[in-house]
């Protein structure tokens, strides 16, 4: 079993998502921590290269902002596959409890997988 | 003062997960513009990053076409990048006279000592034919920024080296002409309000 890390950068500031995430026993992490995957939330914001093992960026794309879609998909995302090994889409606008369903639905997935 | 070496190394402020995040840097956003560039475009030519960091900029760079290397103390782990990093101090570039078609530089002049700001500029102009500078006017949150001036002052210092000004602006704002997955025109602007940018002839 892979050991999987959640990773927020300290520019966020999401206690929602926190609240809901602990509740499936993931902590988040806002320091480099050894691991097997790093699952990082806001590939924006944080420095890919801090992390050892896998990276895994995960992505939310708003429903209602084309522009920051569009700037996240052409621009964004073509540089990132050079820093990370996995994109995962956590969906459209959720609720931060929605968003925290998935990323822990996600993180099991990615614990139980076989190189 | 925390010795260049180890303060841009991974024991120093590139192992901060808060660091060199792309959406901070900018540099790939502003190495996305000078790609559209007609005439650096047209050329595909031969590109130094220097002082890149995380390298997005050169990563953007080798994607569009360019023949591009890194001259930078700190060399990050990305697979597209081997063989074209070189370790080197921006006042004494291994290279040779105009070997290359573009210098870019994007935020790395405001964290060089103010006293050798001449010499890595010179050296610029010695190994390349045009230069694309953003610099920093004020201080970041890990106050790495060293050498704080507001544009004119830099603006200024590249008039007196002899560089020949195609672009200068204070509080720089590019349009960055993108399609989305409709194939529709997307402009974007690239906006660094607390900066100043400089694309000259050397």
């Amino acid at each position: 079993m892979h050991s999987v890390k959640v990773f927020l950068t300290h520019h966020y500031d999401i206690p929602k998502l926190e609240e809901r995430l602990s509740e499936y026993g993931i902590p988040v992490y806002r320091e480099k921590a050894d691991c097997d995957v790093a699952f990082v939330l806001h590939g924006g914001l944080t420095n890919p290269l801090v992390f050892d093992g896998k990276k895994v960026l995960a992505f939310f794309l708003k429903n209602d902002n084309h522009l920051w879609n569009t700037c996240f998909v052409s621009l964004y995302m073509p540089i990132l596959r050079h820093y990370y090994d996995k994109f995962i889409d956590l969906g459209g606008s959720k609720s931060f409890s929605e968003m925290a369903d998935k990323i822990a639905e996600e993180v099991k997935k990615l614990e139980n997988e076989t190189d | 003062m925390i010795e260049p070496l180890s303060l841009y190394s991974e024991d120093g402020i590139y192992g901060s997960i808060d660091y060199g995040s792309p959406s901070v840097s900018k540099g790939f956003l502003f190495a996305a513009y000078v790609c559209q560039v007609e005439r650096i475009a047209k050329e595909k030519g031969k590109v130094l990053c220097l002082g890149s960091g995380n390298a997005y900029d050169a990563v953007k760079f080798l994607m569009e076409g360019f023949n591009c290397y890194i001259a930078e103390l700190y060399h990050p782990k990305v697979d597209i990048l081997k063989g074209r990093q070189v370790k080197a101090f921006g006042q004494n570039l291994p290279f040779r006279d105009k070997e290359f078609d573009l210098l870019f530089c994007c935020e790395m002049m405001e964290h060089v000592p103010e006293e050798v700001a001449d010499a890595i500029l010179l050296e610029a102009k010695r190994v390349s034919k045009e230069v694309f500078f953003t610099i920093a006017t004020g201080d970041d949150s890990f106050h790495t920024h060293i050498c704080i001036h507001n544009a004119q002052w830099w603006m200024n210092k590249f008039e007196s080296l002899g560089f020949v000004f195609i672009n200068a602006q204070a509080n720089p704002n590019f349009t960055l002409c993108t399609l989305d997955n409709m194939a529709r025109m997307v402009a974007r602007l690239v906006y660094f309000p607390d900066g100043v940018a400089i694309n000259a002839f050397c």
